[in-house]
């Protein structure tokens, strides 16, 4: 049999396959490269950068909880002109594809974050995150489709990039705010973000996290993420990239049965630093054996 | 660092709930220096789900071995492993503890498992030339009083606290400390120390008082161990440090207790 083709298109963004290593888990990609072979990866997706440096949250900043975690790190970065300057250098030496995620509290700050990364030729794409729990502000512009659809048009008409707009799962229904980030212009919608959550020291009788409050990812948000991943791929046309608690090649295939045309990994990085290549592997094999020649015929063959 | 199997070579209680495993890896153990720390995956589940921190308690050629507590579901897996078993190893991590050229006197001081991973430590200072190397440990009881002997074997002068007094002082182990460096005559050697918060900041403020040099190994929940998830950020003079990657060892002086 020919090797199955597992490459995907987000936008104008060709992949050499769906797995993407997402943001707040693989640093710029640099802090990996001893660890598995970059190049092979599909896509990866930088912590996310905000216009000017962010210190953080208060420690401690990560919790194990049952099955999953819960982080508040609060979008420490260094800003984009840091960010410009010091990354893309590495980032050139690499061969896989870089989305650059972006994050802010005003619209004008994501356009002018996007303005200045629509001049790097080493930046793919951008996915514009509007949904970080654990800054103040930053669920803002992912809770209405008004407010989602503002941003991503405002970065639209800045950027030539294709555009991902990363989604929270913490709304009412996480369908209307993909369908407002298409209408607007966005060229895929990813998700889901983590889920708010928090952990209580019962002696100390304060919550785990420095922050109060965090996200919660791992294999605990699996069968959410998956259900909401299935909802969305039904109402927008543009491609779905999923996410939450994948830990191996069974869980990628979920989410692209349920409609995703790429996934998302993330607490998998931490857990073993080689899932991406593990999870390439693991689909590849999974298509010779269904002899399945292109992956796209697996995105969204859910039979109901 | 690389990620590696190692394969546990021998795996036993020391103490009532401490255990100490050797795991042979010769391609971690050949990198890897005193100060630094490894990360395991403990077994293949969700839970536990993240891999955990060890410092190297004894590095040898061809291993490396960990001492610890069992406290949670990662210790109580890995208390069950035998020798042959293999293990998910990535090291090592984080930068080592660094002495200071020249310098011949120095203090150890350890709190409960803090012991860990200040035994690579000592061995490697007992080999200057010349040094004269002491070490306080404390514990909560004779029970849990670990590498006493180890220390005084390879020729350090080892002080003993405990918590009720079965082994050593009665007293913390920051007690001992003060006295061993009372009077204006008293010694002047550079502080390593690991432990409990409690006790670092305690000794960090003793070196402070008496203006000696004090490197801390410092614990903070660690979910990528390197560098890429910003998690286990502490608060230093110059902003947020990361323990896995800008430490775990610190000049005391640069943390905000």
């Amino acid at each position: 049999m020919v090797k199955p083709n597992l490459k995907v298109k987000i936008g104008g963004l060709e992949l050499r396959n769906p797995v993407i290593v997402a943001s707040g888990t693989f640093g710029s990609g640099e802090e990996y490269k001893d660890l598995l072979d970059l190049d092979k990866i599909g896509a990866i997706v930088t912590k996310s950068i905000t216009l000017r440096p962010r210190e953080g949250n208060p420690p401690p900043r990560v919790i194990e909880t049952p099955s999953g975690m819960l982080n508040s790190i609060g979008l420490q970065n260094d800003g984009i002109d840091a960010f410009i300057k010091d990354k893309i250098t590495f980032l050139n030496k690499i061969k896989t594809a870089v989305i650059v995620s972006i994050a802010a509290h005003n619209i004008d700050d994501y356009a002018e974050i996007a303005g200045k990364l629509d001049k790097i030729r080493r930046v793919d794409a951008i996915e514009i995150n509007i949904s970080c729990p654990n800054v103040k502000g930053g669920l803002e512009f992912a809770r209405e489709p008004g407010s989602a659809a503002a941003v991503v048009a405002k970065v639209r008409a800045v950027s030539r990039k294709p555009l991902i707009t990363k989604l929270s799962p913490n709304v009412k229904d996480i369908t209307e705010i993909a369908m407002a980030a298409e209408d607007a212009g966005s060229d895929a919608v990813s998700l889901v973000n983590t889920f708010a959550g928090m952990a209580i020291d019962i002696s100390a009788k304060r919550s785990v996290l420095g922050n109060v409050v965090g996200g919660l990812s791992g294999p605990a948000i699996k069968p959410i993420a998956l259900r909401m991943v299935w909802e969305t791929a039904k109402k927008v046309k543009i491609p779905v990239i999923g996410m939450g608690g994948i830990m191996g090649y069974e869980d990628a295939l979920e989410f692209i049965i349920a409609g995703a045309a790429a996934v998302e990994i993330g607490t998998v990085n931490f857990v073993n630093p080689r899932a991406a290549t593990d999870i390439i592997g693991g689909i590849e094999k999974y298509m010779r054996q269904e002899k399945i020649k292109n992956i796209k015929e697996l995105t969204g063959c859910l039979r109901t | 660092m690389i990620q590696v199997a190692g394969k546990v070579t021998s795996n036993r209680k020391v103490k009532p709930g401490y255990y100490l495993m050797a795991v042979k890896c010769p391609v971690i153990a050949k990198k890897a220096k005193p100060g630094q720390f490894l990360t395991i995956r403990c077994g293949n589940s969700t839970t536990p789900l993240l891999r955990r921190p060890f410092g190297f308690h004894r590095i040898g050629p061809s291993g490396f071995e960990i001492l610890y507590e069992r406290i949670g579901k990662g210790t109580t897996f890995l208390s069950g492993l035998k020798a042959g078993d293999e293990i998910d190893v990535l090291g090592p991590l984080g930068n080592g503890f660094s002495v200071p050229k020249g310098k011949k006197d120095f203090i150890i001081v350890a709190g409960g498992i803090g012991v860990a991973p200040l035994v690579s430590l000592a061995e490697s200072l007992a080999k200057i030339k010349k040094a004269e190397v002491c070490a306080v440990i404390g514990a909560r009881s004779g029970k849990a009083l670990l590498c006493e002997d180890h220390f005084k074997k390879i020729g350090i002068k080892t002080m003993a606290a405990t918590d009720d007094g079965t082994c050593g002082k009665k007293c913390l182990a920051t007690g001992v400390l003060s006295e061993f460096l009372a009077g204006e005559k008293g010694p002047r050697p550079v502080i390593f120390a690991c432990g409990p918060g409690p006790m670092l900041k305690a000794t960090a403020h003793i070196a402070k008082e008496r203006g000696l040099e004090c490197y801390v190994s410092l614990e903070e929940n660690i979910a990528c161990g390197v560098g890429a998830c910003l998690g286990c950020a502490i608060k230093t003079r110059s902003g947020y440090k990361l323990v896995c990657k800008d430490g775990p060892v610190f000049n005391a002086k640069e943390i905000i207790w």
